[in-house]
């Protein structure tokens, strides 16, 4: 039912017929079995899915992190899979922004180094304009000198934010942000992500078990058993918990 | 419980064990290749002279009353004294000296390493200690019997001419037969040659005389009784000892020799084993840092503080145990592949069953376990500070920084300079004790300062390194510096290498800018004659030198000991007074040399003339082991100490020593002759002279520097195993940091660093961590090194090469660079996914 045309122009991101398979025979386990989806530019997107459903898994293939056992990736027009380790690695530190669950920020640097990491890696400098917009959205002006040690959970997750938008990247992929933060910090950081879809047209992909996280997004895909059964646009906490019950019911 | 805990702990990072192993097992081979080498040599030489001594129940010989080479021949007119003694079977002497043999090729045989002995033929086999192996005993004038490998090095069989050089000079002897030593035939690639009594009697200076006497004893009659009745018919000045006691002290000097080679050894395996103890305190340090929640948890569930320690004590004993038992192993491995070095290089020892004792098994395993067990128990004591609540927390901050720890850095280096000042420049007790303690604590104090200052010296030394490596060295220094104490605990084992070799090469440097300056200054001769191994020559070859039309000036120079008023054993030069100062510019101060040449006067440096308040006309007694005491007036006073502190005239000399032998040759062209056209006229004359060598003052200074540079070398090669150590250490910290730092690497593998960056990252900061050792040590060897040639007076210039320590410096971080390649891969194929899902 919830098959979704890719749009012809203008997806950040696509997976066609993705499969992810691990272990043979009686041990094998299709984490993916078979996604074919797009993520259009300027579009926040939400995954969801039960524990072991393949979100994280989707979310890792198409965001360079791993390979598909068949299928293929795109990230823009490059296709992931026909790329070596190194040309990987460039897309991701060139295309791509991270915010992961934990542990997003390196302790020996300080909030503005761990910011720039990426376009250090690079070799790029800054677009100071970008860069100060991102940091004062995010209200880490006065943080940037503090080593991450001396930063609260949500300060250091916008950090992390800050760090996967400073080099303007085609698609961000967060990986549960808020999973360790207090209702407090989690609306603070997906605030400043939904404006940074509306305002600046970025592409971002969460994956999330939050409904009222997953509610900041444009649309919600729901996963299970490696496959995607079914889509929710313009969502609410209401109607994503009544879609997830209505699915948790139909699969038993 | 804990023994289980412990067993698993050691099991999960097998990497671990083998790289901390690998520290206790070199230097625990070390002490153990040293002793069993020690022991199996020592066996050897005694089974060798006890079958030697086999048939000799008393030997009579010259009072060693200055040293054991001291010994004055015995008069041939003992002999009859001897044999008239009661219970005396046979008695014979035989007589000894050098004698070198020339090869086919003109060259002579041993180059001018090992000893080339000569012995007069004994008739009775019981005390002779030449075995014939073919043809027959030398009986004529020109008869020679020499050693099979000596006859197969020079080309000849018996019936060839060969030519010997003796103390008589230079010869043709016929070959009649073929010896060995007792049972061996290759003792140190020494060359044995064989004459005729009165031959051997003749060429070495020994007529009526022999080296010593043998005797036999009678059926019944014990060695110590015969010794006693052969003792008191003998003159003064002459002992006589058992045929076991004779044993006993040739095995004794030559044990003294392997006895230097071992204590050698057990120093630089002292040095790994402390090198090897800063890699297991590290070691623990960070694996009990990495197990704070497991040890919390412990705590938590009601483990005792003592069994926390108990845990991690038994975790390193099973460690060095372990490694004890391997290293004892190696240790024979050491022995035997030393043994093959001997061989390798023509001085064969001579064999005995590999000796493994208990002793040394014993002290072995105790060193090797007591190393490990002492590195690791402050951090078991750390461990056991961990309180129950850090199984809870998440972030265990190391405070590492505190005033206490700084004043304990600084009293515990400072205590480590004075001592090292004490033993240099103190007089109480044992200098070389006090070094080593000072060094000792020097090196601890140093470690605990880095610690201190390891967070600026990263910033400033990886300063120009992040220009150069951008991103990854910018990542590797802030690595190096999160962590000070384990920095400079891994650091540390670099330093001690570092200090060792800059100290070393601080000392060999100055010994050669003294020693070369001064000769450039003193040294007016052009040619110098030298045996390579320094060993006396015969006076001919200075005779021959003196009827050189090119030549004006010629001196030989000879050298022999006396003991001063104070008992000490001095060396005296036996030279010409007329030319010396023609040839050298000993820096006359006071009164002439030329005086020397009235009878019973010296020339004095003048350090020594002042500690003994001498004035020109004053006497100072000397005692010679064939004068005795002689009451000598003092006739110049001079300053250089390069070439000796006492002449006598060639003429006082030879009344005052029975050897008479030169030990150099000084000689000057005529005017306009050039030293190259001196040099060669020189060089033919000595052409029958295989065993000397002709330098030009150019030359001479070169061969001085190369024999330096020898020793500095092999010191250099046992210093690396220290270094090689070091590298261990830092492989060992980086794969635990590495192992610490998963999820680290996998963000930033994550944001974009590709596995190239990521090697580098790591390789920078093994680089930083590798040049805080370097500096550090080349500070403390700087220290070390300069305090040392200020004490030793011999070395007038101080010498810092500045290109060496530059080029320690690069190695250094070369180390660095090498230790780094393999936690460099690893971190690089860390996968991803798994580094950033890691709990």
């Amino acid at each position: 039912m919830a098959t979704s045309e890719a749009p012809p122009v203008a997806a950040a991101a696509r997976i066609e017929d993705g499969a992810k398979v691990y272990g043979t025979g009686d041990a094998e386990v299709r984490a993916l079995d078979g996604v074919t989806r797009s993520f259009p530019v300027g579009h926040f997107t939400a995954i969801m899915g039960p524990s072991g459903s393949g979100k994280s898994t989707l979310m890792h293939c198409m965001a360079g992190l791993d390979r598909l056992t068949t299928g293929t990736t795109w990230i823009g027009e490059v296709e992931l899979g026909a790329l070596g380790e190194k040309d990987v690695t460039a897309v991701r530190r060139d295309r791509i922004g991270f915010i992961f669950q934990a542990f997003n920020l390196l302790p020996m640097l300080t909030a503005a180094e761990n910011i720039r990491l990426p376009l250090d890696i690079a070799g790029r400098r800054p677009d100071p304009e970008w860069l100060n917009q991102v940091i004062s959205a995010l209200e880490l002006g006065d943080r940037l000198d503090h080593r991450p040690s001396q930063l609260s959970g949500g300060q250091q997750q916008r950090v992390a934010a800050a760090r996967a938008f400073a080099s303007h990247p085609e698609i961000v992929f967060a990986d549960e942000p808020t999973g360790q933060l207090d209702s407090h910090s989690s609306s603070e950081l997906l605030g400043f992500m939904r404006r940074a879809v509306d305002e600046f047209s970025q592409t971002i992909v969460m994956v999330t078990h939050d409904p009222t996280a997953a509610s900041y997004a444009d649309g919600v895909v729901f996963l299970g058993d490696g496959r995607i059964v079914d889509e929710l646009a313009a969502p609410t906490p209401t109607s994503i918990l009544d879609r997830m019950k209505a699915l948790s019911g139909a699969s038993q | 419980m804990i023994w289980r805990l412990a067993t698993r702990n050691l099991r999960s990072s097998p990497l671990r064990l083998v790289l901390v192993s690998l520290a206790i097992i070199l230097g625990v081979g070390f002490v153990s290749g040293a002793f069993v080498l020690g022991d199996t040599i020592n066996k050897a030489f005694d089974g060798l002279f006890a079958k030697i001594n086999q048939g000799v129940a008393v030997r009579v010989q010259g009072v060693a009353s200055i040293s054991s080479d001291s010994r004055e021949p015995v008069p041939a007119s003992v002999l009859p004294k001897i044999l008239a003694v009661d219970g005396v079977a046979t008695a014979a002497g035989s007589v000894g000296g050098t004698a070198t043999i020339v090869g086919k090729d003109g060259k002579a045989i041993g180059g001018s390493g090992p000893p080339t002995l000569g012995f007069g033929w004994v008739a009775d086999p019981a005390l002779n200690t030449l075995r014939l192996v073919s043809g027959r005993a030398p009986t004529g004038p020109n008869d020679v019997v020499i050693n099979v490998r000596s006859a197969t090095l020079a080309k000849v069989v018996p019936g060839d001419a060969v030519r010997i050089i003796t103390p008589a000079g230079s010869g043709e002897y016929r070959l009649v037969g073929l010896v060995k030593f007792g049972s061996t035939d290759n003792l140190l690639g020494a060359t044995l040659t064989g004459f005729a009594m009165p031959t051997a009697q003749r060429v070495f200076g020994l007529v009526g005389r022999y080296t010593d006497i043998g005797v036999t004893g009678k059926q019944g009659v014990l060695d110590s009784t015969l010794a006693h009745r052969v003792q008191a018919v003998l003159p003064p000045g002459y002992e006589a000892i058992t045929g076991a006691r004779a044993t006993q002290q040739a095995t004794d000097q030559f044990n003294s020799i392997i006895g230097i080679l071992r204590d050698v050894l057990l120093v630089f395996a002292g040095i790994s084993l402390f090198v090897g103890a800063f890699i297991i305190f590290n070691s623990f340090s960070i694996t009990i840092a990495q197990r704070t929640r497991q040890v919390g948890l412990l705590r938590a569930v009601g483990a005792s503080r003592g069994s926390v320690v108990g845990e991690v004590v038994i975790e390193a004993l099973i460690i060095g145990v372990v490694a004890s038992v391997i290293g004892v192993a190696f240790g024979v491995v050491v022995a035997l592949g030393l043994e093959k070095l001997f061989d390798a290089f023509g001085a064969s020892l001579p064999k005995a069953p590999i000796q493994i004792q208990p002793r040394t098994v014993i002290v072995a395993l105790a060193v090797g376990i007591l190393v490990t067990l002492v590195a690791a128990l402050r951090p078991a004591i750390r461990a056991s500070r961990i309180p129950p609540i850090a199984a809870l927390r998440d972030d265990v901050h190391e405070v590492t920084q505190s005033v206490r720890r700084l004043v304990v850095a600084i009293v515990v280096t400072g205590l480590g300079v004075g001592l090292v000042l004490l033993g240099v420049f103190g007089s109480v007790g044992n200098p070389f004790v006090w070094l080593g303690l000072g060094a000792l604590l020097l090196f601890i104090g140093a470690a605990l300062l880095t610690a201190q200052i390891a967070r600026p010296l990263a910033r400033v030394i990886g300063a120009p390194l992040v220009l150069i490596g951008r991103i990854p060295a910018r990542l590797g220094r802030e690595n190096a510096m999160r962590n000070p104490a384990r920095t400079a605990q891994t650091a540390t084992a670099l330093t001690i290498g570092v200090a060792l070799v800059t100290a070393a090469t601080i000392f060999a440097s100055s010994l050669y800018a003294s020693f070369a300056g001064d000769l450039d200054r003193r040294l007016l001769a052009q040619v110098i004659v030298q045996t390579g191994s320094q060993q006396p020559f015969t006076p001919a070859a200075a005779t021959a030198l003196a009827a050189v039309p090119e030549l004006a000036t010629v001196t030989a120079w000879r050298e022999g000991q006396f003991r001063d008023a104070h008992h000490d054993v001095q060396t005296v030069s036996g030279v010409d007074p007329a030319t010396i100062l023609d040839l050298y510019d000993a820096g006359l101060l006071h009164g002439a040399f030329t005086d020397l040449s009235r009878p019973g006067t010296i020339a004095v440096q003048k350090d020594y003339a002042k500690t003994n308040h001498l004035t020109v006309g004053s006497t100072m007694p000397a005692f010679f082991a064939k004068t005795g005491t002689r009451p000598l007036r003092v006739a110049a006073i001079f300053s250089a100490s390069t070439f000796g502190q006492f002449f006598i005239s060639l003429p006082e000399y030879e009344r005052n020593f029975t050897t008479q032998q030169d030990t150099l040759i000084l000689a000057r062209g005529r005017e306009g002759v050039s030293a190259a056209d001196a040099k060669k006229a020189a060089a033919a004359v000595l052409a029958p002279y295989p065993n000397l060598t002709v330098y030009t003052k150019a030359a001479y200074k070169d061969q001085v520097n190369a024999q330096i540079n020898q020793l500095l070398y092999l010191v250099y090669t046992l210093l690396g195993l220290a270094v090689v150590i070091a590298i261990f250490g830092i492989v060992n910290t980086l794969a635990l940091s590495i192992f610490e730092r998963t999820r680290e690497i996998g963000l930033l593998r994550a944001v974009g660093l590709t596995r190239r960056a990521t090697r580098a990252m790591i390789r920078w900061e093994a680089i930083i961590v590798a040049l805080i050792g370097g500096v550090v040590g080349l500070v403390l060897g700087a220290f070390i090194g300069i305090v040392i040639v200020q004490r030793i007076s011999l070395l007038t210039t101080l010498s810092v090469p500045w290109g060496s320590l530059v080029v320690f410096l690069v190695l250094a971080g070369l180390a660095g660079v090498v230790a780094a390649i393999f936690p460099a891969r690893r971190a690089a194929r860390l996968n991803v996914l798994d580094a950033i899902q890691a709990e």
